[in-house]
């Protein structure tokens, strides 16, 4: 019964962690946590709070440059995921977004939901699984767990071009669809394990009639953007777990017209440490922090932030999903 | 007790050697933000002589000058009445002259005690290019083609652009600021017209819509003022650079209301 009760939480611990930096809210919301069930569970239920505080930018050279202001944003991300079958399992992720900013002369604070985001994720391998081996069945241990995950986010937050103020912006203001492939493979059994995931993030054009309340006419749109993580994760006992991810991306340049804007691709790398604590098989809390270097070449036309987070998970177990 | 009482009158002396020091402040190669006026040219001929000070830098310089102007007639300062300024520049022998647009008509301002006003030079003198002034008191005394010089400033922005319908060239000089911050700034500029390149007029009329704009980032901001008419041919707004980095501000304006701008209206550019 302990054996099956490890196993279980090693499967979750590897099936969910952090993965994905948040931008800094004058850029208006940022990518949204992605519930992952594991195999044994039916459905999930996670409340997020984030607390992200913005540090400054690196410039179209690299060069980090500070900012003068405090801006802090808040997020409380409710997401919920649901698993159909052994390969397909979907999640919705609806984020609510304070932003402040200590900007002089401008509205210090302001809040609305933001981007939803829908995510669905087809595993194609799952580790440790029972498969044939001449006329027995025997627990593999070779395959990885593999999945192929899609997403889109809607934008239903305030972005540039329906807010007021910078503080008011709590979404990205355009549609955006990702494809990407998650691996995870265990080096030591029940202990360590390793995880990349790679996604490839379309945004489409979004015309501009309004811009913070003035009028305007023009199309903006982001450039492709490649996302790229990789984490270790090692786990004490049966109730907690440790990861550290290598995370970044690259974004090509923006069109805006239809025309490419020069010098307006994008890239950063972060650093994110995460605790996983297991009070109860079915309920996990998961602390992090996102941490940048506020240093030259980090970076690209990018915001530097730090990030705190945690997450409250609950999950619905249901052993019968073959 | 006596190097107590020698150390307090070193220090009374000290005290009072800096608080009797020169009061005057050379002004920084920034934007005109004070009355601090320096001399940076000298024009004699015989009896007459008059000299340009500038608030804006220790030397006139491309861009936007604060500038003042003492007239001497046999060494007593006229302290009434107006002074004309005629910039010419002249690149080679017989060449084509052109001018710059400065104040129509510099009074005389007795807090200040000079004549002020304004110049607004788009080229620097060099080898081959040298400006001479042609003064004018009162229309009485006049003090022709005398050799100033004029330097580059980097923080120069000065937007030329043609309004297609009347082929008429249009000149934007930004006044502030030269040294932008991180937020909201105090946008100030002038506007002016000319269709010879030697008669500029001063534009006081217009509308201006401004936008500023991060070129790498592809964002704007909020809560920025469009600068309206305030006086003197000056122009003043608010930008807010919300962030650090390389910001636009492009300037769309309207005259006799009809854009005169182009499509792509000129940028300034700040770096905050």
């Amino acid at each position: 019964m302990n054996i099956k009760i490890i196993s279980l939480v090693i499967v979750i611990v590897l099936l969910i962690n952090i993965k994905n930096s948040k931008a800094c809210n004058v850029c208006g919301g940022g990518t949204s946590d992605i519930a992952v069930l594991a195999l044994d569970g039916r459905m999930l239920f996670n409340m997020g709070f984030m607390y992200d505080h913005y540090l400054g930018i690196w410039d179209q050279n690299g060069k980090w440059r500070e900012s003068d202001f405090t801006t802090n944003q808040y997020k409380i991300a409710v997401a919920i995921a649901y698993r159909i079958n052994k390969h397909f399992q979907f999640g919705i992720t609806v984020p609510y977004v304070f932003n402040t900013s200590s900007n002089t002369g401008l509205k210090q604070s302001g809040s609305s939901v933001g981007d939803l985001s829908v995510s669905a994720r087809y595993e194609l391998f799952h580790e440790f699984q029972l498969r044939k081996s001449g006329s027995k069945k025997k627990i593999d241990n070779l395959y990885p767990y593999l999945a192929f995950i899609f997403g889109i986010t809607i934008p239903t937050g305030k972005s540039d071009e329906t807010a007021k103020n910078e503080v008011d912006v709590t979404g990205k203001g355009f549609y955006s669809t990702s494809l990407g492939i998650s691996v995870i493979k265990s080096i030591i059994k029940n202990r360590f394990q390793m995880s990349a995931d790679l996604s490839w993030q379309h945004s489409f054009t979004n015309k501009y009639e309004t811009y913070f309340g003035s009028s305007a006419s023009f199309t903006k749109q982001a450039g492709d953007k490649f996302n790229y993580s990789m984490t270790v994760n090692y786990i004490f006992g049966s109730e907690h777990a440790v990861s550290l991810t290598a995370t970044g991306f690259n974004q090509s340049a923006y069109l805006i017209n239809d025309n490419v804007a020069n010098n307006s691709d994008e890239r950063s790398f972060n650093f994110i440490l995460a605790y996983t604590y297991y009070p109860h098989i079915q309920f996990r809390i998961t602390p992090s922090v996102k941490w940048t270097f506020p240093s030259n070449n980090f970076g690209r036309n990018a915001t530097g932030s730090t990030t705190f987070n945690i997450n409250f998970t609950y999950y619905i177990p249901d052993y019968s999903i073959k | 007790m006596k190097i107590l009482i020698l150390s307090i009158i070193l220090f009374s002396l000290s005290v009072i050697y800096y608080s009797c020091g020169d009061n005057s402040v050379t002004p920084k190669n920034e934007e005109p933000t004070s009355n601090n006026y320096v001399k940076v040219v000298t024009a004699e001929n015989g009896n007459l002589k008059f000299e340009i000070w500038s608030a804006t830098a220790s030397f006139l310089r491309i861009g936007y000058n604060k500038i003042g102007f003492k007239v001497f007639e046999n060494n007593q300062e006229k302290n009434s009445g107006f002074v004309k300024f005629f910039p010419k520049m002249y690149h080679w022998l017989n060449s084509p002259m052109h001018s710059s647009p400065v104040k129509e008509r510099y009074n005389y301002v007795d807090t200040v005690g000079m004549f002020t006003g304004y110049a607004i030079f788009t080229m620097q003198s060099d080898t081959s290019s040298f400006w001479y002034g042609f003064y004018n008191f009162n229309d009485l005394l006049f003090l022709d083609s005398a050799l100033f010089n004029v330097q580059i400033y980097q923080g120069l922005q000065i937007k030329i652009f043609v309004d297609n319908q009347t082929a008429a060239d249009y000149l934007i000089t930004l006044i502030k600021p030269y040294s932008p911050a991180q937020g909201f700034n105090t946008f100030q500029c002038m506007l002016h017209r000319t269709s010879d390149d030697i008669h500029y007029e001063q534009v006081d009329d217009a509308q201006m819509y401004i936008m500023p704009w991060m070129p790498t980032m592809l964002h704007g901001s909020s809560n920025n003022v469009d600068p309206v008419h305030i006086g003197e041919g000056i122009y003043e707004g608010t930008a807010n650079f919300n962030m650090p980095g390389e910001w636009y501000v492009y300037d769309t304006v309207y005259y006799q209301n009809r854009k005169i701008t182009p499509n792509i209206p000129p940028k300034f550019t700040f770096n905050p």
